[in-house]
């Protein structure tokens, strides 16, 4: 009887440590993970304060500017970035530096809450069109060039045309010898 | 008197309708002819192209299922044929083309997101409509406006206005 309570309190502790909530949810700290293709990355966390959280995404990073709110600053390791022991709420973040010839990602928010506190993304960074170099050709006209067809001209002569021919059969006087 | 001025009528409207048939197919035909002139050049082998300065490259407008090889100067008379690089600098350029149905005739029905490539004979060009505007003929400033990659021109169907379709370099 003791073996079969001993059993029983074994597999609870198991099934309580199986279906325990994660313990860096439980703790509080979480983690946003980037993986960047363009391996000068650097990119700057800004930890948006509750009473801006409901600006705008494109205005807020001018906000937390102008408040002096300062971010943690990591670059790319392994085309990785890894933020983590961050608390829950939103975080805004910027990419600071990219290649020459790439596009920073878009400044994004992130919300860490305790239901997702572990956040990996892949954020775009497009490469840059490289600029044509077309040849070079002024002009110094007044007025755009006439690129019309005589389209208008048809309609005209159709619509006079008929309009003439109504008005010849209106006035014709059949007992007129 | 009044039958004769009936008469007199009766003959000039049939010479007007006349008439505008006359041009109908004078313009049917000159868009055929236009047609026929692109698809030539489109044919022409790349290298030869190549060796042709009087083109600029090709434009394609795969929305309008357009393929057309744009001229590298202006003229009225060169505009009979083929659309032409009306001003260009480094990484901008305007084209204009007669509104006939085979060259800049559709391009009021383009719309946002379309897409538009030029080919020189080195590289290729994806741009993508970001508007496309009516501008007066005497806009000229406006219309050559570096702010865009690429502007494509055309007459209004009445020739009065000018339709400009504007682009920025995607890739």
């Amino acid at each position: 009887m003791r073996k079969l309570w001993s059993l029983l309190w074994q597999i609870i502790c198991i099934s309580t440590l199986i279906i325990r909530p994660n313990p860096v949810c439980a703790n509080g700290n979480g983690s946003i993970v980037l993986h960047i293709e363009d391996e000068e990355s650097e990119v700057a966390l800004y930890k948006v304060p509750e009473p801006l959280q409901n600006i705008e995404a494109e205005k807020l990073l001018s906000t937390l500017k102008k408040q002096n709110i300062q971010p943690q600053i990591k670059t790319c390791a392994n085309n990785t970035i890894c933020f983590d022991n961050l608390e829950p709420g939103v975080y805004l973040l910027q990419q600071t530096k990219h290649a020459n010839e790439r596009q920073p990602f878009k400044t994004h928010p992130i919300i860490l809450d305790e239901t997702n506190m572990q956040i990996e993304e892949t954020p775009k960074t497009a490469p840059i069109a490289s600029k044509p170099n077309y040849p070079t050709r002024k002009r110094n006209d007044t007025i755009l060039p006439y690129t019309g067809q005589s389209r208008w001209l048809v309609e005209l002569g159709a619509i006079l045309g008929s309009a003439c021919i109504i008005a010849g059969l209106w006035l014709k006087d059949p007992y007129e010898k | 008197m009044k039958n004769k001025i009936a008469r007199s009528l009766i003959g000039i409207g049939w010479i007007l309708i006349l008439g505008a048939l006359v041009l109908f197919s004078y313009d049917q035909n000159d868009n055929e002819m236009k047609k026929a002139l692109a698809q030539q050049q489109i044919e022409r082998s790349h290298q030869e192209q190549k060796n042709d300065p009087r083109f600029f490259g090709q434009l394609l407008i795969p929305t309008l299922e357009l393929e057309l090889p744009v001229l590298s100067t202006y003229s009225q008379e060169a505009m009979d044929q083929y659309p032409c690089l009306y001003v260009s600098d480094k990484d901008h350029i305007v084209i204009c083309a007669h509104n006939a149905d085979s060259h800049f005739g559709r391009i009021q029905q383009l719309g946002f997101g379309d897409p538009i490539t030029i080919q020189t004979t080195t590289s290729s060009y994806q741009y993508k409509i970001e508007k496309v505007e009516i501008l007066d003929a005497d806009e000229v400033e406006r219309m050559i406006d570096s702010e865009y990659g690429l502007t494509l021109f055309t007459c209004t169907p009445y020739g009065v206005h000018r339709v400009a379709v504007r682009a920025r370099l995607v890739s």
